[in-house]
């Protein structure tokens, strides 16, 4: 049967207080920048939330999140396009990660943006694509430093649109 | 300066539509399968399209589709959660439990 209204609390009931108590922002203050040009002419890169950091690469700090189980690392990691599905970690550990290290595809689309390439969708994909660990009770140091940088970086690489993918 | 386009997709509407932001697509996916199964390249290229057809077609902010595809699995027989709980949710546990002994 067709969804006609997708249901927050379909896999996750539990959360029905923490989205009822979230602090709603202004839509009238929402961002907003059109796409400057055809997807096809378009250079494009992806934002996953999902823990992912290339083999080698710092972890993110787990350690730190298991001593106070209320603080979420919110520095971000760069992922060169060229990483291949076993030449990254999917560390994410709120969410059973074994389907991204089965079939990346599933919530870190890749293969499918390398595809859209070939075929002309997209103009391009970036050479650097993006990761952060969803889990930051405290999103000040995400907004504030991490963003930016990723911006700058994105900008250095001239890209049109990001696909935001979070897990 | 000039900012980038971005089109995020979601299976926590009420979340996202709080956060308010330019364009979401909606899915009633489970978490860390937002795309789609293991395997299911059709079906995770639909979603991706649906992604990119919302970023080519929103004329202004806040501007929110919900995709109509169905997961195949019931939600009390879809997994998502890890095997071992994240730490808040061990915290949680332990003081749920250890509010219990303190009732008896």
């Amino acid at each position: 049967m067709a969804i006609t209204k997708v249901d927050s609390l379909f896999f996750h009931p539990g959360q029905k207080d923490r989205i009822e108590q979230m602090r709603a922002n202004d839509p009238a203050e929402t961002p907003w920048t059109p796409l400057s040009k055809p997807l096809s002419e378009c250079r494009v890169t992806l934002v996953s939330t999902a823990g992912i950091f290339a083999k080698g690469d710092v972890s993110f700090d787990y350690d730190r999140e298991r001593a106070e189980p209320t603080w979420g690392d919110p520095s971000h990691r760069e992922i060169p396009r060229t990483a291949g599905q076993d030449d990254v970690e999917y560390s994410h550990l709120h969410i059973d990660t074994s389907f991204m290290a089965k079939d990346r595809n599933v919530a870190w689309p890749v293969d499918i943006f390398n595809d859209y390439e070939s075929e002309g969708k997209i103009g391009s994909l970036a050479d650097t694509l993006y990761s952060i660990m969803g889990y930051i009770p405290n999103f000040n140091p995400l907004i504030k430093r991490t963003a930016p940088l990723m911006v700058e970086k994105m900008k250095s690489e001239k890209v049109d649109a990001v696909f935001l993918i979070p897990v | 300066m000039a900012g980038i386009a971005t089109v995020s997709l979601s299976n926590v509407p009420g979340m996202t539509e709080k956060v308010a932001v330019p364009r979401a697509a909606f899915i009633q996916y489970p978490f860390g399968r937002q795309i789609g199964d293991v395997g299911d390249r059709e079906g995770q290229r639909r979603i991706c399209g649906g992604m990119a057809d919302l970023l080519e077609s929103a004329k202004g902010p806040n501007t929110y589709v919900h995709l109509p595809y169905e997961w195949p699995e019931p939600p009390d027989q879809t997994k998502w959660r890890p095997d071992t709980p994240a730490p808040v949710f061990l915290k949680r546990m332990k003081e749920e439990e250890e509010a219990r002994a303190a009732a008896k």
